[in-house]
């Protein structure tokens, strides 16, 4: 919902016609806000600063996109102040979709040995072959595209999708 | 005339005059920006002439309200100061805070805001937005600084009223919005070199002249000119 919440944001920001202060910059703050939460940068006073900041904007913009356009993040932070609480102290995404804060892995339990669609199908070749020809995840090259999540055979169901990024495995590569 | 009450003091004014000039003429300080006495149309940008009508449950802008009356007016309460506030420091927190080093110092409206409103001028909460890049206007003697503009249009709306038609204009959209100048080719027509009514208007210096060193370096053609601005 913090990510739902930001694409919004993003959205009305741009749109922005520039003409009054609380909309020109007030939104490009919170917009900035919720940037550095959705990669993991936030801060405790980030919530108490988006609530009154996005009221300050709702009241006092001149037009019907100023007085709206914080309402994503005010009833996000109504209903789901878990999700934003979660990205800020434990740097985890509960709904998976910031891409800073979470990670793919392959579990070899369930890794087919052999099979090769995951290494195939990866846009940036992170995906290699480790310790019992099992398949395994470079971490460092990894773009987070979930390719490999999708054609991982069903019958395997090997890759797993974490959050927070350090709950994925690091697998040494081979030399 | 009509009569009505502002901050407990009853005032008298003549009809059709807005909140914000019923105030100042009263000698009741309402902090503003984008407002001048005798416009038409305020733009009402600013979003910090805010006062509290008895009656109406949200603070609303003085510029853009026709006193009436009976009315009665709060110009300092708490949800007044607080939108103001934010205005300010939302301001401040796009704005170049450099005083020592601005021709704007001590005549400056933000300085004169801050220390009504106790507001600092450097924003401890909110990062910086200072725009960096020096946006060329491509005239011949004006510069211009959007890291100190608040683009209240005070600049454009003088150029109007001095020529007939603006010189300068709002260019871009959104954050990303200057001043722009819509340019004679021919700068040796512009009515520029006898008026700067935007550089005197200007509450923060952003357009101001440039220096007669830069001025030194236009092509020959307007020796004559050189003259009369130095």
């Amino acid at each position: 919902m913090v990510n739902v919440a930001r694409y919004f944001l993003d959205f009305t920001q741009n749109e922005s016609c520039g003409k009054c202060t609380f909309c020109r910059i007030g939104t490009r703050h919170l917009l900035n806000i919720l940037d550095r939460i959705t990669k993991g940068e936030g801060k405790e006073s980030d919530l108490d600063l988006l609530e009154s900041l996005g009221r300050d904007v709702k009241e006092g913009s001149l037009c019907g996109l100023g007085k709206t356009a914080p309402n994503p993040i005010l009833t996000s932070l109504k209903y789901f102040r878990d999700e934003y609480e979660a990205h800020i102290q434990e740097k985890r995404c509960p709904a998976m979709m910031c891409r800073t804060l979470t990670a793919f892995y392959i579990d070899p339990d369930k890794c087919a040995r052999g099979c090769e669609v995951c290494v195939g199908c990866c846009p940036v070749e992170a995906i290699f072959t480790a310790k019992g020809r099992k398949k395994a995840i470079d971490q460092s090259l990894c773009v987070k595209c979930g390719e490999c999540l999708v054609s991982c055979p069903p019958e395997y169901d090997a890759v797993r999708k974490v959050s927070p990024a350090e709950l994925a495995p690091i697998v040494e590569r081979p030399e | 005339m009509i009569r009505l009450t502002v901050d407990e003091k009853e005032i008298e004014v003549e009809e059709g005059t807005n909140l914000l000039q019923a105030c100042l003429k009263n000698g009741i300080y309402v902090p503003h920006l984008c407002y001048l006495g005798g416009m038409a149309n305020p733009p009402a940008s600013c979003r910090l002439c805010f006062i509290e009508i008895a009656g109406v449950n949200h603070p609303t802008p003085s510029c853009r309200t026709a006193a009436e009356a009976g009315m009665v007016v709060s110009t300092a309460t708490p949800a007044v100061r607080h939108l103001q506030r934010s205005a300010l420091q939302l301001l401040l927190s796009a704005h170049r805070v450099d005083c020592r080093n601005c021709p704007a110092n001590k005549r400056c409206d933000l300085q004169k805001m801050a220390k009504f409103l106790g507001v600092p001028l450097k924003v401890k909460h909110l990062d910086s937005l200072v725009d960096e890049v020096d946006a060329d206007l491509g005239h011949p003697v004006l510069k211009y600084d959007p890291g100190r503009c608040v683009l209240c249009g005070k600049c454009i709306y003088i150029c109007r009223e001095q020529q007939g038609h603006p010189l300068l204009t709002f260019a871009r959209r959104g954050f990303e919005t200057v001043i722009g100048f819509m340019g004679n080719n021919d700068s040796a027509e512009l009515p520029c070199f006898d008026c700067l009514a935007c550089i005197e208007i200007c509450p923060v210096s952003a357009i101001y002249l440039k220096s007669t060193i830069e001025f030194q370096s236009l092509p020959s053609g307007n020796s004559d000119l050189r003259a009369v601005v130095r």
